[in-house]
Order: structure tokens, then C-alpha cells, then sequence
């Protein structure tokens, strides 16, 4: 394809919807904002404080959509390490990389289970993510935590989570943006990459053509568990202790704005520049409520309005392009589609 | 227009009317201006390439979709259905290809899905449902129960069930599509005699199949459709084989199978499989030898895809060897097998072979993607390419290597598959062809056939299976029969016939209950 | 395997002696005896067994396959253990406790139920129900009687279910995910109305309705549970009706050819379960005098569970209300049972997914072994 060729193709995917989309809503919250404060470099970094953490949810979740599963679990994950690192930094001598390893592997042994239920026992992915996460996990969280919060001391933690650049870069908004260039490169360019999509359009003419959908799918549940563990231990950090909620609701989130994104659930389409763009817009459009004075109880109402908007968007734009036709990509657990 | 009309008209002749049927979508137009009729007491054969517009027709009569011109008349009545459910009360029933049924459901709730014999206050009344259906399945002589659930009952008993369900409406019209695909010799016949029975109470059958020996033995009238439109009518006993495939076609083949040019450098042993055993194999042994075609025949169930995916290591192996390009191997997963030089093309290819929503670019190098990496990452340009060369070397008719594969006919499907095990980064040496040209058109059918003789001729091993004996006698050079997951038998093409062959198919092994 | 029987047989007649003769503590001395019993019935059972007819043979093991009867059977043993470990746990006042607990749970796990069967799900139903104890809890403020309040806040749930049902039927969501979203915006409207407090209620009469308790013993929200159960129990199993979700659920496309209007069905019951959840709701806000965001705390992920528990499988078309009612009594046992034990809540937490994790394994088991000899044919 040549380089003309290339722009028309932008200008018509959904990533360009989604750039549209942002700079209505940008434009909107700045006019409507007390003082134009929407565009304040304060505002925005506050913006990009609440993507940080929920930008390693949404590629975690992103991954699994993409194989055609649903993770509810990172969520519960994250809290449950965030109490094991604190806890572990206040009881232990062990050196703070140390802790941070061990939260890491027990953020991977979760997502281990999870993919053992799926893979091997056959469970709905839903259904297991669920039990692991809302039962194992969270109870896992408040026993280490012994029913109340810990707090955070270690100085290598506490920098990591509250030490601005300039006092207004957090250092973790690196962490994020790394790892979304990483994973989004991943996705696009490797053989890996590629055979998540593959695998995740049809497990089983994937194996036949010579792909491993079954070590992917323990891989991306490992990974997805990994991601949770970090996002759970960054919101800690930040916090300056390990509590009982923490990053618990974190999943819903993440999904609205992969599926914002334009994942398709085994379509087979989506990319995490698009998941990227899904966040901004969520965590703008929270933040822009924030700011013009609704109280917080309204993002989670506006979540929800958005998530179905969104979906709302995707099922009417993919009647126009053509219903009907054994060539759409089977999403089967998002939208169901009459045929 | 909804009154049963069988009740109307008994005594008289009912007559089914196609008037100028046509139908559009987006891109194709399925049906342009078909007429015919069929009368009562006659069983009326479908006939024609896939995308001739067979099923659409079938969908129009069922109410599953509206014509955009035209109409179905019932005894001179227009009829309009706006729904399935509209259709089955004027009296016709249509008997898909996919079954239809609720496997957690028991026998008979399927049965009488429609009509659950409810009483004034909404309550099934079971007893009666027991009643009817043991009296259905005597006369169908099938050894289930009412109350037994379908999913436990084996493919061909759940087809028989779906038939039975169209049987008990009573309906004057009843389509069957392919309905013996799953059958087996013994459930095949209780059709037919039921399809008799149905001619003999003045009913009118319409049937859909690509079978030609049942069409000849069935039914009484041909339609012929090609490209939407229809093309001629005969009657069953005034044409021949040839004939109608010209019709179907509309060019005359010829003998398919007379324009091949064979193999005849067969090579050394390429594969060697000893004592293979699992759940559903038991003592499989043959040899194959490089540039030779070995045909795999026997009866639907028989047990040829599990010889083939156990070879191709997408299922386990109890017990027993497998010597390949010399070497002794074990494959734990088709990855290691395709590693070796080995390919499959699935039986079912639009479930297990194709991503139909990826492009037809993604699907050719799907195994290959290790190979077309530049440094880390996958080289776009030299996919590209690979799937160029395919489009090209296969004639596969699309407009971009970017087109969804869900978008193409049966035939270029087919040729999609062929394409990514051939490819020109791939070293494959044993090709095994699991129902190639199920569902093809007869043009397709040819053109695979010429490629299978292309790569016997470059000395690749080919392992081919069908249900059709046909093809099986004229494109192997050796045939096995299979039958209850056991060799019966071994021909040679010299020697094989189609008598000898459906006999190994339907052998008993000794010391097996069957 | 024919070592079994006898081997039963002998442990049984030594349990009982053991339990009858040796000098043991009273509640050993008991479990001894049981385990002896049972034992040695297990052992009898499985002598006589190939000497019966076919008939009583096959029926036999069809009653013991079904999963309604092992569940029955593991609320036995886990009634038994609990009490063994501390015999409190067979008190009144406990008993009422699991009665009282098992109603949020079962209640809701019929409305959920029934949509999981036609191939739904209804993820909205615990804030649904939340919403509705809040909601009554302020019209009872305004000094209106509860009987037209009730009605007043059941119209909510009818409107919730007509809510779903479009997201579902005409917007093609699914329904995992409409339901989802519209439980996040219930959880957050709930915070807005109540902006975090609890609205406390002071109509006496309305409070009977969570705390009476009929012929003096049984709680009259656990009764009406069971009511509700039997009633749907019914529905499910002999009507057209609800064989009709059974088929939706099944093959929603055979359904339809077969003239079943699956958005009909499903909108129904769609507003079903509104109605369910919010009368959950209310019931609970007249046990407790208050209507708040916690009211239902995590009810129907417990919903869910006992649905699972209970044999009603996602994928559509299977389960029963008696599973789920034996179900709802089992996690609700085994939820108080930990607590008399003496285990802090939080181990709690883990015990439930435990055991979800648990059922779901036991019928994987279940699908392989029959998948395996299906094979066999």
C-alpha cells in the first residue's frame, strides 16, 4: 500500500472516529470548564495521573479480549499485591526489589490459575476471572492486610509512586507509556503479536494451521495477572499504603476503554494505539465532569452511559458497513448480531 | 393464508408454484425470475453448483427470508410469509442442512417443539408427548427413547430426530437439504422408504444433494439452478449423469477424471504408520510412498478424519508408530508434524481451516510466520508476496489478497487452504486432503483435482479423503477402506470397483460389536 | 473395584461398634455411629444392586446422577460437619440465620436463573435491587403505606427490565455486558441519592415483613422464597412456557424457526428479574430498617454462584429450581457454617470461590465422563 493509500485508510478507521471524538469532547470541557480550566497543565496532569495506572488494566485486558476472552480479575489482583508489597515492606528486611519480584510472581500465579481454569477445565473465562478475582483474590487482600490498611515506607516505593519530574510529571506516567509503546509494538509487529489474533478468531483452525493457542492463552492470562500486580502495586505506592480496595474496580474501566478502542472480542481488529485513545477519552470525560463540579459519584454512572454509547456506536456502524455477511468477525460476546 | 390447506384440499392434487422468484443481496443477486412448480406425489431434486441459488430458494419457501420479486404459491394461492413460523402453519416444512435441535431437550420435546401439547393452564401434557413420539420412533424403527436427551444420541440419530420432528407436522411440503451427509446405510434407508411413503399420501418432497446416486434412486424430477437462474427441468428417469452435470455446469466437462495426467514415478516409503491406536483407531498400519495418492473410503464416521488428524498429531496416540521421511516421530501437536513436512486440510473447512473474518493474506502465512520476520518483526512486503503467488498460482478468484476469506465461494476457499500449505516457504511432503471438494462447485472440483496430480507429480505423499467413491476410484492410485476405525480392506485402482469398495466399507471386523 | 462393597460393610458395622461401646466424647461417639451407618446402608446398596431388575437399576442411577441429588447430599454432609465441629450451629437462632441469608441470595438467583437459562444473564440485579431499598425507604419517609410504596418501587423493576430488554433485543447487546454498564450506573446513582448515608425507615408494620416469622420458626422472607421457588420450579419443568426458555436457551435459532419469539421471552423476563431483584431489595430493607448502597453488599455475585452451584449452566438451556434452591441453602450453610466455626470473614471470601471453583470443576468432570462415553458408541 502506498503512502496515499495509507491516509485514506486512517481517515477511515476507527481511530480517526476516536481522534474526532476526543477533540469535540476537549473542545467542549475546555469552553464549559470554570476558568478554561480543562486544558490547565494542573488538570492535565491530573488527567494523566488516573490514566497511568488504568493504562496497564486496559492493555492487560485488551491482550485477552483480542483471544476472545473476558479477565475480570486484574482488578482484585492489583489490590492483593499492592497489600502483599506493603505488607511485605513493613514486616520484612527483604530489599524493596525484592518485594516488588515476589508481588510480581504472585500476580503471575493468579493469572496462572486463571488460565489453568480456562485452558484445562474448560470454565468461561468470565465465570473463573470472576471467582479467582472477587473471591480468591479479595480475600487474599484483606487477610494479608488483617483487616485494615498498611502503610508505606520504604523510600525506593514511595519515590516511585509520588516523585514528580519538574513537580509535575509522576514518574510512573513513564512506566505506562512504556509499557503501552512495548505491548502496542508487540501486538502489531511480532509473530506473537500476530498469532493472538489469529488464535483468537478460532482456537481451533489456529492449531491446525500450526499456532499454539493454548500456551498464548496461559501466557496472556500470566500477563494479564503480571499487568494487575503492577497497577496494583503503582496505586499503593501512591497511596502510600496497601488497603483493602484499592484497584478493585479498575477492570470495568479498562474494558469500556479497550472496547472503546475498537477490540473486538476474537474480531481479530483493534490495537492498543486505539486502546490508548479509549483511556484518554474515559478518563477526560470523567475528569471533565469532575471539574465542572458533578460530584464523583457520577463516573461511575458515566462509565457505565459511556461503555453503551460506545457499543451503541460500533453495532450501528457495523450495520451500515454491511450486515449479514459470513465475513464479519464473530463477536460473540459483546454485540450479538441477528443473522 | 393461514388455514391448513392439507385439510382444504384433501383428495385434490396440491400443487407448489415458484412464480418468478428473485432475490437480491448485497452484491449478489442469489435468484433471478425462477418459475417452476412440482405437484403432489412427486419427489422434486434440487439440483446445481454451490451459489446457484439452492438454498436461497429453500430459505424463501421456509419464510426465513422475503423475495424481493415474486412469490410461492400454494395450490394457486399466493403465499407471503414474514416468518419460519407463518410457513410451517400453511403446511410446509423445511429440513435444514445444520441441525436444529436442543441438545439439553429431550427426544421428545424436540419433537414437538412447536406444539408442546399444552393444556388450558399452560402445562405440557407429558404423557401424551411419550405416547406420540414412541409411536414416531416405531415407525422409524430407531432404537432411542422419547425421553432420552438428544445430545447423547449419536449424529446420525439426532438427523433422524430433526427429520422426524418435520415428519410429525404433517406438512404437504417437506425439503430436505442434504439430509444424508451424517446417515448411515441403515438410517438412509428408513428415509427413503419415508420418502416414499410421503409420494404415496400425495405429498410433495423437494430434495437437495449433490449426490447423484440418490438422486437417481429418489427422485422423480430435476431443477436444475446455475448462477440464480434457473436452467432446465428433466424428468429423473429421461437424463443422465452427464447431462445434468452439463446443465449444472454449462459446459460439458467431458469425463472429469479422463483429463488427468497421473503420476506414474512413484518414490520411496514416505510414511510408514504401524499398530496406530486411540479412542477412535484401532491397528491402522499402511505405507505411502512419495508421489503416490492414497484414497481413504469408507462411510461417514468411519473413522478416516481421526486416522488423519492422529498423523497430523492434532489428536493424542494411545499405542503404535509412525515412520515419517525416515525418521521414527511423535508428534505432541500439529505444530511439530507441519515442523516435519506434514499438512492437513481439515474436513470442515470454513470451522477448523479458515479465520473467515482475517483476509485471505493472513491465512496463507499463518504457519509460515516465523519465516517472514525481519529482525523482530513480521515482514508486511514479503506476506504480501506469499499470498500473491498463492492468489496467482491457484487462480483464486478475488479482487485483493485483502478480502475477507468468509467472502469467497467454497472453491476458492479451498484453494486458500491448499495455498498455505504450499506456499513457497513451506517444505510440505505429505499433503493430506480431508473432503477437498466437499461442497464445490464441479468447475472447482476439476481444478483441484488437476492441482492434487500436480503435487503427486513433484513426489509429494497425498493422503485423500472422500465420501464420494467416485472421486475416491479415479484420483487414487491406491485405495484403504475404513470401517468402524479399522482397515477392511486394500485396493488397488486397477482393481477397485465401486461394489468392492462399499463392501469393505460396510465389513464387519471380526471380535468388534457393532 | 469389587473389594468396595464388603470393605464398606465391615467399616460400617466397626464404626457402629466403636460408636456405641467405646468411651468417647458424646458428639464423636455420634459421628461414629453415623459414619457407620452410612456406611455400612452405602455398602448394603451396592451388594443388592446388580441383582435388582434393569428397570430399578436405571432408575436408580438416574435419580444418584442427577446433580440435584448430590447436592442434596453435600448439604447433608456439610450441615453435619458444621455441627460436629460445634453444636450451636444446629440452634434456632442460628438456623434462622441461614434462612435469613439464604433468601437475598436465592431469591435473586431465581431471576437471574431463569434469564441464564434462555442464554441471558443479569449482572444489574444486586444494584437493582440496592436501588429499590433506597427507593422505598424514602417513599415510605413521605408516611405512604407500604403496600402501594411496595407496588410503587416493583414498577422500578419493571422498568430496569424493560431497560435490559431493549439494550438487549434492540441494540443486540449482550446481555453480560448491557447489564454491566446499567448495574455501574445503578451502583453510582445509588451514591448520588443517598450521597453515602443510610436512609432509615420508621414504618413498623413494613418492618414485619422481614422479621415475621411464621408459626413462630420459620423467617416469612425464607418463605417466601421457597414459595417463589416451587412456583418457578413448576413454571420451568411443566410448562410450555417455560420449556420454551429451556429451548431459547438451547438454540436460540431452532427456537425461532420453530415459531418461539425469543425477544418476547426474554424481555419477560427480563422484567421478571427486575421485579425479583427489587423485591429482594425491599424485603431486605424491612429486615434491616434501612435502605443504603450496602444493603445488598455482593448478593448477586452469591446469586450467581448458587445459580452455577445449582446446575444452571451459562451457556443456556440446563438447570433446575430445585438445584438452585438446595444451592442456596448450601453456600448459605456453609457461609454461616465458617462463622460459627469461628474463621474470620475473610476466609470466607476465599472459601466461596473455593467452592464456585469447586462446583464448576465437579461438573467439567461430570461433561468428560459423559463426553468419553459417548465416544464408546
Amino acid at each position: 500500500m502506498n503512502n496515499n493509500e495509507k491516509l485514506k485508510k486512517f481517515f477511515r478507521s476507527k481511530n480517526s472516529t476516536l481522534i474526532i471524538l476526543l477533540a469535540i469532547m476537549t473542545l467542549f470541557f475546555w469552553i464549559f470548564s470554570p476558568n478554561h480550566s480543562f486544558l490547565s497543565i494542573r488538570n492535565l496532569t491530573s488527567i494523566a495521573n488516573s490514566m497511568t495506572i488504568t493504562a496497564f488494566f486496559v492493555i492487560a485486558e485488551a491482550l485477552l479480549i483480542l483471544m476472545g476472552e473476558l479477565d475480570l480479575s486484574p482488578g482484585y489482583i492489583g489490590t492483593a499485591s499492592g497489600a502483599l508489597m506493603a505488607s511485605l515492606l513493613a514486616n520484612t528486611a527483604l530489599p524493596w526489589f525484592v518485594v516488588v519480584v515476589i508481588c510480581l510472581i504472585f500476580g503471575i500465579c493468579f493469572g496462572l490459575l486463571n488460565g489453568l481454569l480456562v485452558n484445562k477445565f474448560k470454565f468461561q473465562s468470565f465465570i473463573a476471572t470472576l471467582a479467582v478475582g472477587s473471591f480468591v483474590a479479595k480475600g487474599f487482600s484483606y487477610i494479608v492486610c488483617n483487616g485494615k490498611a498498611v502503610g508505606i515506607k520504604n523510600p525506593a516505593i514511595v519515590w516511585i509512586g509520588t516523585k514528580k519530574i519538574a513537580s509535575i510529571f509522576p514518574v510512573a506516567i513513564f512506566f505506562s507509556i512504556i509499557a503501552m509503546v512495548i505491548y502496542g509494538i508487540i501486538l502489531a509487529k511480532t509473530k506473537f503479536g500476530n498469532s493472538i489474533y489469529i488464535c483468537g478468531a478460532n482456537r481451533e483452525a489456529s492449531r491446525l494451521a500450526g499456532l499454539k493457542p493454548k500456551k498464548v492463552s496461559y501466557i496472556l492470562f500470566a500477563n494479564s495477572g503480571m499487568l494487575g500486580a503492577i497497577g496494583g502495586m503503582l496505586y499503593a505506592a501512591r497511596l502510600l499504603s496497601g488497603n483493602l480496595d484499592g484497584t478493585n474496580s479498575y477492570a470495568f474501566p479498562a474494558i469500556t476503554a479497550a472496547v472503546l478502542g475498537g477490540v473486538t472480542f476474537g474480531g481479530g481488529s483493534g490495537s492498543i494505539f486505539g486502546c490508548f485513545l479509549g483511556l484518554l477519552i474515559i478518563s477526560g470525560f470523567n475528569n471533565g465532569l469532575l471539574i465542572m463540579g458533578l460530584s464523583p459519584y457520577w463516573i461511575n454512572v458515566a462509565s457505565g452511559l459511556l461503555l453503551l454509547l460506545a457499543l451503541s456506536a460500533d453495532y450501528l456502524a457495523n450495520r451500515r458497513a454491511g450486515g449479514g455477511k459470513i465475513g464479519k468477525p464473530r463477536r460473540l460476546k459483546l454485540t450479538r448480531v441477528e443473522e | 393464508m393461514t388455514d391448513n390447506l392439507s385439510l382444504q384440499n384433501q383428495g385434490t392434487e396440491k400443487l407448489l408454484e415458484f412464480v418468478n422468484i428473485s432475490k437480491e443481496f448485497p452484491g449478489v443477486k442469489a435468484l433471478s425470475n425462477v418459475s417452476f412448480s412440482v405437484r403432489g406425489g412427486r419427489v422434486c431434486a434440487l439440483m446445481g453448483e454451490n451459489g446457484a441459488g439452492k438454498s436461497t430458494l429453500l430459505k424463501i419457501l421456509s419464510g426465513d427470508i422475503q423475495p424481493d420479486e415474486g412469490c410461492v404459491r400454494l395450490n394457486g394461492k399466493e403465499q407471503h410469509f414474514s416468518s419460519p413460523y407463518q410457513s410451517i402453519r400453511a403446511g410446509i416444512s423445511v429440513i435444514y442442512q445444520e441441525r436444529q435441535l436442543m441438545n439439553m431437550l429431550s427426544v421428545m420435546e424436540n419433537i414437538f417443539l412447536d406444539d408442546l401439547h399444552e393444556n388450558k393452564f399452560g402445562f405440557v401434557q407429558r404423557s401424551v408427548l411419550r405416547k406420540k413420539t414412541q409411536e414416531l420412533i416405531d415407525e422409524f424403527e430407531m432404537p432411542f427413547h422419547p425421553e432420552d436427551i438428544v445430545g447423547h444420541l449419536s449424529v446420525a440419530h439426532q438427523q433422524m430426530v430433526e427429520i422426524m420432528k418435520a415428519y410429525r407436522r404433517d406438512s404437504d411440503i417437506i425439503a430436505f437439504d442434504e439430509p444424508t451427509a451424517p446417515l448411515t446405510d441403515k438410517e438412509i434407508n428408513v428415509l427413503f422408504n419415508l420418502i416414499r411413503k410421503l409420494k404415496e399420501c400425495g405429498k410433495i418432497v423437494l430434495y437437495v444433494s449433490h449426490r447423484m446416486g440418490e438422486i437417481f434412486q429418489i427422485t422423480d424430477d430435476i431443477v436444475v439452478l446455475k448462477d440464480g437462474q434457473l436452467v432446465t427441468t428433466f424428468k429423473t428417469s429421461e437424463t443422465t449423469e452427464q447431462e445434468l452435470v452439463k446443465a449444472m455446469v454449462g459446459r460439458d466437462i467431458g469425463d472429469t477424471y479422463s483429463n488427468l495426467v497421473r503420476n506414474d514415478k512413484l518414490g520411496d516409503v514416505l510414511l510408514s504408520v504401524r499398530n496406530l491406536e486411540n479412542d477412535a483407531i484401532h491397528g491402522i498400519s499402511f505405507d505411502l510412498r512419495r508421489g503416490e495418492i492414497l484414497g481413504l473410503a469408507g462411510l461417514v464416521g468411519a473413522g478416516r478424519t481421526e486416522i488423519a488428524r492422529a498423523i497430523f498429531g492434532a489428536d493424542p496416540i494411545k499405542s503404535g508408530k509412525i515412520i515419517f521421511d525416515g525418521k521414527e516421530v511423535h508428534f505432541k501437536s500439529p505444530v511439530d508434524a507441519i515442523a516435519s513436512g506434514i499438512a492437513l486440510c481439515p474436513e470442515d473447512r470454513k470451522e477448523q481451516g479458515l479465520l473467515l473474518g482475517q483476509s485471505i493474506r493472513t491465512n496463507i502465512s499463518i504457519p509460515v510466520l516465523s519465516k517472514l520476520l525481519k529482525g523482530w518483526f513480521i515482514d508486511r512486503r514479503q506476506e504480501a508476496e506469499l499470498a500473491e503467488q498463492a492468489v496467482k498460482r491457484y487462480s483464486i478468484r478475488t479482487p485483493s489478497i485483502e478480502k475477507k476469506a468468509g467472502e469467497l465461494s467454497g472453491g476458492n476457499q479451498q484453494k486458500i487452504i491448499l495455498g498455505r500449505w504450499t506456499s513457497s516457504k513451506m517444505d510440505t511432503k505429505l499433503l493430506i486432503l480431508d473432503e477437498p471438494t466437499k461442497g464445490i462447485d464441479v468447475g472447482s472440483k476439476a481444478e483441484v483435482y488437476h492441482i492434487i496430480m500436480e503435487y503427486a507429480r513433484q513426489g509429494i505423499g497425498i493422503i485423500f479423503i472422500s465420501s464420494e467413491l467416485t472421486e475416491v476410484l479415479n484420483i487414487s492410485d491406491r485405495i484403504i477402506v475404513i470401517h468402524d476405525g479399522h482397515i477392511t480392506g486394500e485396493l488397488t485402482r486397477e482393481e477397485a470397483t465401486e461394489e468392492k469398495v462399499l463392501a469393505l466399507a460396510m465389513k464387519e471386523v471380526e471380535g468388534v460389536k457393532l | 473395584m469389587k473389594i468396595i462393597k464388603p470393605v464398606l460393610v465391615i467399616l460400617g458395622l466397626a464404626g457402629i461398634l466403636v460408636g456405641a461401646i467405646a468411651n468417647l466424647a458424646q458428639r464423636l461417639a455420634i459421628s461414629f455411629i453415623v459414619f457407620g451407618i452410612v456406611a455400612l446402608l452405602l455398602g448394603i446398596v451396592l451388594f443388592l444392586l446388580p441383582k435388582l431388575s434393569k428397570e430399578t437399576q436405571r432408575r436408580f442411577k438416574r435419580v444418584t446422577e442427577k446433580k440435584e441429588f448430590i447436592l442434596f447430599l453435600f448439604l447433608i454432609v456439610v450441615f453435619y460437619v458444621f455441627w460436629a465441629i460445634n453444636p450451636n450451629f444446629l440452634s434456632m437462632n442460628n438456623i434462622k440465620g441461614i434462612m435469613n441469608s439464604a433468601f437475598a441470595m436465592g431469591l435473586l438467583a431465581i431471576g437471574i436463573g431463569c434469564l441464564m437459562i434462555a442464554g441471558e444473564i443479569d449482572l444489574s440485579a444486586g444494584n437493582t435491587g440496592m436501588i429499590a431499598s433506597i427507593l422505598i425507604a424514602m417513599i415510605l419517609r413521605t408516611g405512604m403505606p407500604w403496600v402501594p410504596a411496595l407496588l410503587i418501587v416493583l414498577i422500578f423493576g419493571v422498568v430496569t427490565g424493560l431497560i435490559n430488554a431493549f439494550l438487549v433485543n434492540v441494540m443486540h447487546f449482550t446481555s453480560f455486558i448491557s447489564t454491566l454498564a446499567i448495574s455501574t450506573i445503578f451502583g453510582g446513582l445509588g451514591l448520588i441519592i443517598t450521597q453515602a448515608q443510610n436512609i432509615a425507615i420508621g414504618n413498623k408494620s413494613f418492618f414485619k415483613l422481614g422479621s415475621h416469622m411464621v408459626f413462630g420458626i420459620i423467617p416469612l422472607p425464607f418463605l417466601i422464597m421457597i414459595v417463589f421457588f416451587v412456583i418457578y420450579g413448576i413454571i420451568l419443568s411443566y410448562t410450555g412456557f417455560g420449556r420454551r426458555i429451556y429451548m431459547v436457551g438451547s438454540n436460540r435459532n431452532a427456537a425461532r424457526l420453530a415459531g418461539i419469539n425469543a425477544k418476547k421471552l426474554t424481555t419477560i423476563l427480563f422484567i421478571n428479574g427486575g421485579i425479583i431483584s427489587c423485591l429482594t431489595g425491599i424485603v431486605i430493607a424491612a429486615r434491616m430498617h434501612q435502605g443504603s448502597t450496602t444493603t445488598m453488599g455482593d448478593a448477586e455475585m452469591d446469586a450467581i454462584t448458587v445459580a452455577v452451584l445449582g446446575g444452571i449452566a451459562f451457556t443456556g438451556g440446563s438447570g433446575k429450581m430445585s438445584g438452585v434452591a438446595i444451592a442456596s441453602l448450601l453456600i448459605a450453610t456453609f457461609q454461616n457454617g465458617l462463622v460459627v466455626a469461628g474463621l474470620s470473614s475473610y476466609y470466607q471470601i476465599i472459601s466461596k470461590g473455593i467452592l464456585l471453583i469447586a462446583a464448576l470443576l465437579l461438573d467439567y468432570s461430570r461433561e468428560r465422563s459423559r463426553q468419553k462415553s459417548l465416544k464408546l458408541h
